[in-house]
């Protein structure tokens, strides 16, 4: 029977010492997340606006980016960007990992958006129009600001989601918490109390992450 | 349909552009020595965590070990630093092919797959391999190629212990597949072996020595096979490889190679072994 405590003597003063090696990398993550989901905020909202106001050829376009990304693992764009972005524009691994993530990202929240675009009915803009909106004006003024408050909690969802993912960057050799567990495991060669500690980290980064947007939500909810 | 079907043609040409820009920037002159020399600094590759030879000196948060040590005297030979980088181990050599680094150094051990990717140095080390076992354990291994078939082993995916199990024994009818189980990194074999679930671990014996201080395993027996490590360089990087062969048989010869085994407390032979 395998029993971790008798087998793996965990050991308090190991834990705390491999939190204190992980901690730094902490602002790594963080870094990879808000540049990630920010950008990748964007550039969705963008997909998600052309897929649904957009000409034939916008529609398609942004449909089928959405599709194919989707399909792919996370880890997969990743390295297939690690390995372009190096040899099309000489930028390495952290910037390959940023670019991999907002890209997997945008797909996901173009259907976010979209989502919450359709939800908020034709009304919307026919409303708009009549008072004499552009397309563009309505677009900007009434639709997206509506867009972005109904969108916060699947967003949330979503924000976890691409914290969690950053950890793939590790694979590239970004020093974020990830890859520095994997390190004092390997150096202490206690690699359970080194992943129990990432483990704690990325709970009170994901936990605090939600609180934020939870309240949020709570505060800008549209009322219906 | 004639607008979908240009849309498809469409994307199909913006992915082949994309490939033969890659394919054609891919095409560097080759001339890593000199651009080294010129930059005053080395780009190597590596994974930190693999003590002895590769980890992370968590009270300064610096990358050490025999390989880190050793790379640093080359590169003091060379008259230029180090720039480390450090990465999941699968993704060394495809760093390398790409040339984000130029030089890996990664407790590889040279084999004929490895040099289809890279063009290795001399080997620089010669480490045994060991069969470890639990603690108290009633197993006994005198001949791998003997005493395996009968036995669950465990082994790293991508070593070549992995593969020696592979095609001396199962390849050859001699072992059943599923006696063999292969993992992503050693610990986790180190774990399943003291949990019961296998009866034997073959790897590295530096790594194994290390595993025994702090895991209830013993190592049963050190099997030498044919297993230098070697430095990795971009393939056709003929004057970058022929300079570190150079710098490395002066490190040897002034026995700075053997300090760093005796440092690092890693046997290079069985005479040695422990």
């Amino acid at each position: 029977m395998f029993c971790p405590a008798r087998d793996h003597r965990l050991d308090p003063s190991l834990f705390l010492r491999s939190l204190k090696f992980i901690s730094p990398a902490i602002k790594v993550t963080v870094l990879l997340t808000v540049f990630a989901l920010t950008f990748g905020l964007v550039f969705g909202l963008a997909l998600a606006v052309a897929r649904v106001y957009g000409n034939r050829f916008a529609a398609t376009a942004a449909g089928v980016y959405s599709r194919v990304i989707r399909s792919l693992p996370t880890l997969v764009v990743l390295y297939i960007f690690y390995n372009l972005a190096w040899v099309a524009f000489r930028v390495g691994g952290v910037t390959a990992a940023v670019i991999a993530l907002t890209v997997c990202t945008s797909a996901y929240q173009s259907e976010i958006f979209r989502g919450a675009i359709q939800s908020l009915g034709t009304g919307q803009m026919a409303a708009a129009r009549s008072l004499g909106m552009s397309r563009a004006t309505a677009i900007r003024s009434v639709i997206i600001p509506q867009v972005l408050r109904l969108a916060i909690p699947s967003w949330s969802n979503e924000a976890a989601i691409v914290l969690k993912d950053s950890s793939l960057a590790s694979a590239v050799g970004t020093a974020e918490v990830f890859r520095r567990s994997q390190q004092i495991g390997a150096a202490n060669r206690d690699y359970l109390t080194a992943f129990l500690a990432a483990g704690l980290i990325y709970f009170c980064l994901t936990f605090i992450t939600n609180r934020v947007l939870d309240f949020a939500h709570k505060r800008y909810k549209l009322k219906t | 349909m004639s607008r979908k079907y240009r849309l498809v043609i469409a994307l199909l040409l913006a992915v082949a552009l994309v490939f033969s820009v890659a394919a054609v920037a891919g095409c560097k002159p080759k001339n890593a020595l000199q651009a080294i020399l010129k930059a005053e600094k080395i780009i190597v590759g590596t994974s930190a965590d693999y003590p002895p030879f590769e980890f992370v000196d968590v009270a300064t948060g610096n990358y050490t070990g025999f390989d880190v040590e050793l790379m640093e005297m080359i590169a003091e030979k060379l008259g230029v630093t180090v720039e480390w980088k450090d990465m999941n181990f699968d993704i060394v050599l495809n760093s390398l092919q790409s040339g984000q680094i130029n030089a890996a150094i990664a407790a590889m051990t040279i084999d004929p797959e490895r040099q289809e990717q890279a063009l290795f140095s001399n080997p620089y080390w010669e480490s045994p391999n060991a069969v470890l076992v639990k603690k108290d354990s009633t197993v006994t291994v005198t001949d791998p190629l003997v005493d395996f078939p009968a036995l669950r082993i465990g082994v790293q995916s991508g070593t070549i212990h992995e593969k020696y199990v592979k095609t001396q024994l199962i390849d050859a009818g001699k072992m059943e597949a599923a006696n063999l189980s292969s993992y992503p990194r050693a610990d986790q074999a180190i774990l399943d072996l003291v949990a019961g679930r296998l009866d034997a671990v073959y790897m590295d014996a530096a790594a194994a020595q290390a595993f025994t201080e702090s895991h209830p395993v013993v190592i049963a027996m050190l099997h030498e096979v044919e297993s230098g490590m070697g430095i990795a360089v971009m393939l056709g990087e003929q004057e970058l490889v022929d300079k570190i062969n150079e710098i490395l048989a002066q490190l040897a010869e002034d026995g700075s190679i053997e300090a760093l085994g005796d440092k690092y407390e890693i046997a290079q032979t069985l005479a040695e072994g422990g």
